[in-house]
């Protein structure tokens, strides 16, 4: 029943996505206990199954040329050397000293030209692999993920923003996905917001109330069942798990000698609970690094940045190696452009989204490999050139999901990521 | 009704309620005259025709009911006291009467009033007025029964000028006045279609939306935009419109196919502008201080193309439906297209129709559809099963449908190929369209240029006009000064006087000569202009007359691609619907199947169960024989035993007694042989007496034991005897035992069998409950679950705490003080119902913090779809945690908690809770429960154990959900 249209068709995946979605719905036990791993088995067993993606958001824009792809003894390339990495062959600047010797877990895209240099639309790009235009809101990465890979059961949001002091409400990242998927921001050793009992409810208040609400619960759905009543009741189970995971947002619960390794900044802390949350089961993270906008003293800024940056980065990524858990993760280093290869009068760099790098690492991708090229002075792709729509359908590819699914959203059909757009297949497993 | 001393009083004072309710019912009575009766005939002949699962859908009691139309038409519950009056009405069309009160009350056109905010404004912040003189404008509306007409057409030709008309202003400036997001919009909320995905081609997934769709309504909305411009030392942000032309653009997926277009809704005759003069296009044109107006504007024809479409009313209709159904007729109602059709054509046709002839007012309609039978239908299938539709009826239905598609593939081509053609005019028609467009540039400038330069002139001339008095006044001083000065010689301040007056006259003639020169100036710009303009209007016109034909070629193709498509979608449509249609009817069969085949296995297995379990006493019963057979074997067989021991032992002391008798008669014989030969030993005499003696004692002693012996023998063999037949009797009971177990445990087998196909059918049913079930709603057959909006669950959860009530209390009572009622107040209707809107705004502005804060976590995005359900852990934790609901669960004047603790007994307790909270009386388990909970309480720790009760149930999907 197809008339002009050819490029895009409704996927029996996505049809079978939904029903498997009612039917997890329906075998959910109404009455559920608490938490959601009960064996260091299952925890190993999810640790295989289940995909997580980590984001590294650095903000401001950070510099291709300072970082993952230098220019050294060109006029572009500033004072910085290159050094050599743990993947013979690939070269990194010298500022990421931790970093190179974990290059073999990385995976490069150097070719990245996105042709947009205004901050705010270039991080919308990078964060929802569209353009944004005014009659359309798309959700972010986070909300994307959250909807597609989190398990129902998880007690965790799905979509979770590390912040250095935590707080924050709702944001509207989620557009059509629903509030459900928005993140919740954490951070600073804090839980969630309304995850402490009053004092006036002691837990034989909280058993009784619960008890009535499950009595009721389960006297409703047995005249008549729906997806959006069973999410309802569980919704409140969920609650009461968050409740007894207040821990899971606490590193001060971290082995000392980890928190050393991570380092005593903003960022190590940020990086540590990250890998916290992960190993308790959480789908998305978000951690913001700020500020790369180095339009004056470009250098002393990356310097001194990218410094902070390369230790709890490296570790983060050893660390999720060794655990196993690297192959599941999904970690993607992005920024909403890079840095002009021409150096200005005060030392600094300006935006430049022509000919810029994104780095990932992990689940679904091919190792320890720099994909596509820029020219001698970094000014333009001569390889492999790429865009945020295709690094968008790469992430989704990469965590295993067909990015040419749709998301049914109330009966329409929302692409998941452009459909005008493809994957880079060169780095993919 | 529960006995209760509170409910004792409630039946005390419920004449005085009931008068009060017949009072409001004359109040609502002039009102629902006007309501539409027919169109509840039409909804249930409708449902009675399309009805198919059931015999006969019961109607729900009056409980259930009063909840469900207090939900849907004021967003909360009714009071307790309500509600028992409610049930305590014996009254004829008391449901009619419940619902004329309720759509009267300032709480309905509130919650109407959100229910069209949810629509309009999608939560988005205030650009303009505030949220409250927003609600205001919409409560307004609702209350006065205003047609919907108006409000479109005061929400798109909105200026943002101040004044109380500003408000309407927010549609468009709370959307920045973003062109290609109010076309969006415009197309959902007005027209119920979402053609966001085809602004940059035709939509990927839906066939019906085509991207001049789009561009045709864009056309109508790219002129509009938000300036700032300065008025009064102010700066203003307004709305302004440009002159608006046509709208050229290319698919991004198809390369080489420029397409035009004028405004049009989709799939509608194109819209004509007026006919304007090139360079007179404006009445006024944009400046730093004035928005631009044009001779036509898009909006105003934009309004009326809206209101005369035959979509409008519909897209009303379906919506007003989904109030009272959670759902459209058409859902999701913004996504109208041919794969989606209505549930039924003819019910949206008589809704469609009955809101035209209700002059496009929201009550009357809303009314006549809670009233309808499908309204009252229960959320959950019960009742009686209907014939499953025969396999024949299928079988037509199947070929009706191969004959749609095998017609499909001409409409198709014809489509294709009208538009093709259609397409082809249009981009034989771009080229001139843009050299006309490019002159328009020029006229736009020129025409601006000359336009400034008339309005400067004017200011020119009036200045100078001004100025003719003043200098004759200034010099007519001067002449009298200057005599003054020249008979008063030497007078400093004359002099100093005439040369201020020297100066004054000598500044305003400087401005004489400059503005006399700056007019000339603007003169000749504004010749200049208007020459410039003559010649490109000239050009304008040669253009204009090149595009013309090529114009009128394109309208001209337009025409049949319009029906080509009309045609294609009204098949498409139809075979949507038979498709729809036969899959409900084969869910249905397969429904009514799988429930008599259970039906069948469980007449089986209830056959089968008393046959096994009788086979399995009777075994049980042979088994309990053979035991006892079994232990009598054993007791016999000890007896034997203990017998042949006792005969062993006698036979042992026969043969004893024997030889010592053999012993002593040879001692006799002996001893008499010895007194033969020494007969003079006398004592010899002696021991032969004593051996005699002896020997005969022994005898006797051998011979009893012989007697013995032969007693014992006879026992003996008298118990083998019964050893042998008990044997026998054991065999035989084993094999008859044997017997009835294999019989047993072929019966459990078949049993087993048939118990694990039961369950097996139990899932199939409990699966295809779940869809037929959803269908059944969807079809509107059976009521749907529809999730409180943020805002009412806010207020339902107040209302049913009382927390609403005694915030009214004390508001009414407030009032009362400061403006007391007259006598003759009391008695009019009007005055009554303006008091009452009275409290009720009072009641909001202290309470609206928390629908605020509920709107926060369960409310979706700004500029997101209001209407989808979603439930997440922060809500769950706020409810438990955060906020004041625990709190307001405790004990407190008359609310169910406090009815609880003061109830005479746990059952009394248990009834004040499921009616105070869920308008229902408690089942048992649900009573022990609140009685286990009371019991356990001592005085300390019954208000808390109250409230979690209360807390429990607010936080069930039973009050989440309208069902």
């Amino acid at each position: 029943m197809k008339r002009d249209c050819t490029y895009a068709c409704h996927s029996p995946e996505h049809l079978l996505a939904r029903r498997q979605f009612l039917g997890a719905m329906a075998a959910t036990p109404i009455v559920g206990g608490l938490g959601v791993f009960t064996s260091a088995q299952a925890a190993e067993s999810l640790k295989s199954q289940q995909k997580r993606v980590v984001v590294f958001n650095m903000h401001g824009g950070l510099s291709q040329l300072e970082t993952w792809d230098p220019k050294p003894g060109t006029e572009t390339g500033g004072p910085f050397r290159s050094i050599e990495t743990s993947v013979p062959g690939i070269r990194i600047s010298e500022l990421m000293p931790e970093t190179a010797k974990v290059m073999h877990h990385l995976t490069l895209v150097r070719g990245v030209n996105t042709s947009e240099d205004d901050h705010g639309k270039g991080l919308y790009m990078m964060l929802t692999g569209r353009r944004q235009t005014p009659a359309a809101n798309y959700p972010q990465i986070g909300a994307v993920m959250a909807r597609a890979l989190t398990d129902a059961q998880n007690p965790l949001p799905g979509h979770i923003l590390i912040t250095p002091g935590g707080g924050g409400g709702r944001g509207n990242e989620a557009a059509y996905l629903g509030p459900k998927y928005s993140s919740l921001a954490v951070g600073g050793g804090k839980p969630p917001q309304y995850t402490e009992r009053p004092r006036d409810i002691t837990e034989s208040n909280e058993s009784l109330r619960q008890d009535v609400r499950r009595q009721a619960a389960d006297k409703f759905l047995s005249r008549r069942r729906t997806a959006i009543t069973d999410a309802y009741v569980y919704s409140y189970e969920q609650a009461l798990r968050l409740m007894s995971q207040r821990e899971s947002f606490d590193i001060s619960k971290e082995p000392q000698r980890d928190q050393d390794r991570y380092g005593n900044s903003d960022l190590g802390r940020q990086c540590l609970l990250g890998r916290r949350l992960l190993e308790k089961g959480a789908t998305f993270i978000q951690i913001t690094h700020s500020n790369y906008d180095t339009h004056n003293e470009n250098f002393n800024f990356h310097l001194e940045q990218v410094g902070e940056f390369d230790r709890p980065y490296a570790t983060f990524i050893s660390d999720l190696a060794e655990r196993g858990m690297l192959d599941s993760t999904l970690v993607i280093m992005m920024s909403e452009f890079g840095r002009t290869p021409n150096i200005n009068l005060y030392y600094g760099r300006d935006h430049w989204s022509r000919a810029w790098t994104v780095a990932m690492a992990g689940c679904g991708l091919q190792k320890g490999m720099a994909f596509g090229k820029t020219n001698e002075k970094g000014t333009a792709v001569t390889d492999g050139q790429v865009d945020h729509a295709n690094l968008f359908h790469t992430y989704l590819s990469a965590v295993g999901l067909n990015s040419n699914d749709s998301f049914d959203i109330d009966g329409r059909d929302m692409p998941m990521a452009d459909p005008a757009s493809k994957p880079i297949k060169e780095v993919l497993a | 009704m529960p006995g209760f001393s509170e409910f004792a009083e409630l039946r005390r004072i419920l004449p005085a309620i009931a008068i009060l309710i017949s009072h409001t019912c004359v109040m609502a009575a002039a009102w629902s005259q006007q309501a539409d009766t027919s169109l509840t005939s039409a909804i249930d002949a409708n449902f009675k025709a399309r009805s198919r699962l059931f015999a006969e859908i019961p109607v729900v009691d009056d409980a259930v009911f009063a909840r469900r139309l207090a939900l849907d038409l004021t967003g909360m519950p009714l009071s307790i006291e309500r509600l028992q009056a409610f049930l305590a009405d014996t009254g004829p069309d008391k449901r009619a009467r419940l619902a004329d009160e309720l759509l009267a009350t300032p709480q309905s056109a509130r919650h109407l009033a959100t229910w069209l905010s949810m629509i309009l404004l999608e939560r988005r912040g205030a650009k303009v007025a505030n949220d409250d003189l927003w609600t205001g404008y919409l409560m307004d509306l609702v209350r006065q029964d205003k047609p919907l007409t108006d409000l479109t057409t005061e929400l798109l030709t909105a200026t943002g000028e101040e004044g109380p008309a500003q408000v309407t202003a927010r549609f468009l400036m709370d959307r920045e006045g973003e062109p290609n997001l109010l076309t969006r919009d415009v197309g959902r909320v007005f027209l119920g279609r979402d053609m966001q995905c085809n602004q940059c081609h035709d939509h990927p997934l839906v066939d019906g939306y085509l991207q001049n769709d789009y561009q045709s309504l864009l056309a109508f909305l790219q002129p509009t935009s938000i300036v700032t411009v300065k008025q009064a030392g102010k700066d203003k942000s307004l709305l302004t419109e440009r002159a608006g032309g046509r709208v050229l653009f290319d698919s991004v997926f198809v390369k080489d196919d420029s397409q035009l277009t004028g405004p049009g809704l989709p799939g509608q005759a194109p819209a004509t502008d007026p006919a304007v003069k090139p360079g007179h296009e404006y009445l006024q044109r944009q400046s730093p201080s004035t928005v631009a107006r044009p001779q036509a504007s898009r909006r105003v024809i934009l309004a009326q193309q809206i209101i005369d479409s035959p979509i409008f009313a519909q897209n009303w209709a379906n919506r007003i439906w989904s109030i009272a159904f959670g759902r459209g007729v058409i859902h999701p109602p913004d996504f109208t297209h041919p794969e989606n059709p209505p549930v039924d054509s003819d019910l949206l046709k008589s809704l469609t129709e009955a809101f035209k002839s209700s002059g496009y007012r929201i009550r009357p309609v809303l009314r006549a559809i809670v009233l309808s039978r499908p309204y009252q239908s229960p959320f959950d299938l019960i009742g009686p099963l209907a014939q499953p539709t025969k396999p024949g009826d299928l079988a037509e239905m199947k070929s009706t449908l191969d004959r749609y598609d095998s017609e499909l593939k001409t409409l198709e081509d014809n489509f294709k190929k009208t538009r093709a053609e259609w397409n082809k005019a249009q981009a034989a028609a771009v080229p001139a369209q843009k050299a006309r467009d490019a002159l328009q540039a020029k006229l736009d400038e020129f025409g601006g240029k000359r336009d400034l330069a008339m309005v400067r002139l004017d200011e020119i001339s009036t200045r100078l006009t001004q100025m003719g008095p003043q200098r004759q006044a200034l010099a007519d001083a001067r002449t009298a000064l200057e005599k003054a000065v020249a008979s008063l010689t030497g007078d400093k301040e004359l002099e100093t006087a005439a040369k201020t007056l020297a100066d004054k006259l000598a500044k305003v003639e400087a401005e004489r000569v400059s503005l006399t020169e700056e007019q000339g100036k603007k003169a000749v710009e504004r010749r200049t202009a208007e020459e410039q303009l003559g010649s490109v209007q000239f050009q304008a016109r040669t253009a204009e007359n090149v595009l013309k034909p090529l114009m009128s070629s394109v309208l001209r193709l337009e025409e049949p691609f319009r029906q080509a498509r009309r045609a294609l979608d009204e098949k498409i449509q139809a075979i949507t619907q038979l498709k729809n249609e036969l899959y409900w009817r084969e869910t249905c069969n397969s429904y009514i199947k799988a429930e008599i085949e259970l039906r069948d296995i469980s007449f089986q297995v209830a056959q089968l169960e008393p046959m096994a379990t009788s086979v399995r006493m009777k075994l049980e019963n042979a088994r309990n024989i053979q035991k006892e057979l079994t232990e009598r074997v054993a007791k016999q067989t000890t007896k034997l035993r203990q017998a042949r021991d006792a005969m062993a032992a006698n036979q042992q002391a026969t043969d004893q007694a024997g030889l010592a008798a053999k012993a002593l008669e040879k001692s006799q014989a002996d001893l008499r042989e010895a007194i033969r030969l020494v007969p003079d030993l006398t004592e010899l005499g002696q021991v032969q007496s004593i051996i005699e003696k002896n020997l005969g004692q022994v005898t006797g002693k051998a011979g009893q034991a012989r007697d013995a012996v032969a007693k014992q023998a006879a026992i003996v063999a008298e118990l083998e005897n019964s050893l042998s037949s008990s044997g026998r009797e054991v065999a035989e009971q084993h094999k008859k035992s044997e017997l009835l177990a294999t019989e047993s445990a072929m019966l459990d087998g078949q049993l087993a069998a048939l118990v694990k196909m039961r369950q097996g059918l139990d899932g199939q049913l409990a699966t295809l409950t779940e869809t037929v079930a959803r269908l059944a709603s969807e079809r509107f057959e059976l009521a749907g679950l529809k999730p409180l909006g943020p805002e009412s669950l806010a207020w339902s959860i107040m209302k049913t705490t009382r927390v609403y009530d005694n915030y009214w209390k004390t508001e009414s009572a407030a009032l009362e003080k400061s403006k007391p009622a007259t006598e003759a107040q009391k008695k009019d209707r009007a005055w009554l119902a303006a008091r009452e809107a009275e409290i009720e705004a009072g009641v909001y502005a202290k309470l609206k913090s928390y629908p605020t804060q509920f709107a926060r976590l369960y409310g979706l995005g700004e500029g997101q779809p209001q209407s989808d359900f979603f439930a997440s852990a922060d809500q769950a934790l706020y409810m438990a945690n955060g906020g004041s609901v625990a709190s307001w669960c405790m004990p407190s004047a008359g609310n169910p908690a406090d009815l609880m603790i003061k109830a005479k007994s746990p059952a009394e307790a248990a009834d004040a809770l499921y009616m105070g909270v869920l308008g229902r009386r408690p089942d048992a388990d649900e009573s022990r429960l609140v009685a286990e909970a009371l019991a356990k309480a001592d005085a300390k720790t019954r208000a808390t154990v109250a409230r979690d009760l209360v807390w429990g149930l607010l936080a069930s999907p039973e009050f989440r959900f309208n069902h």
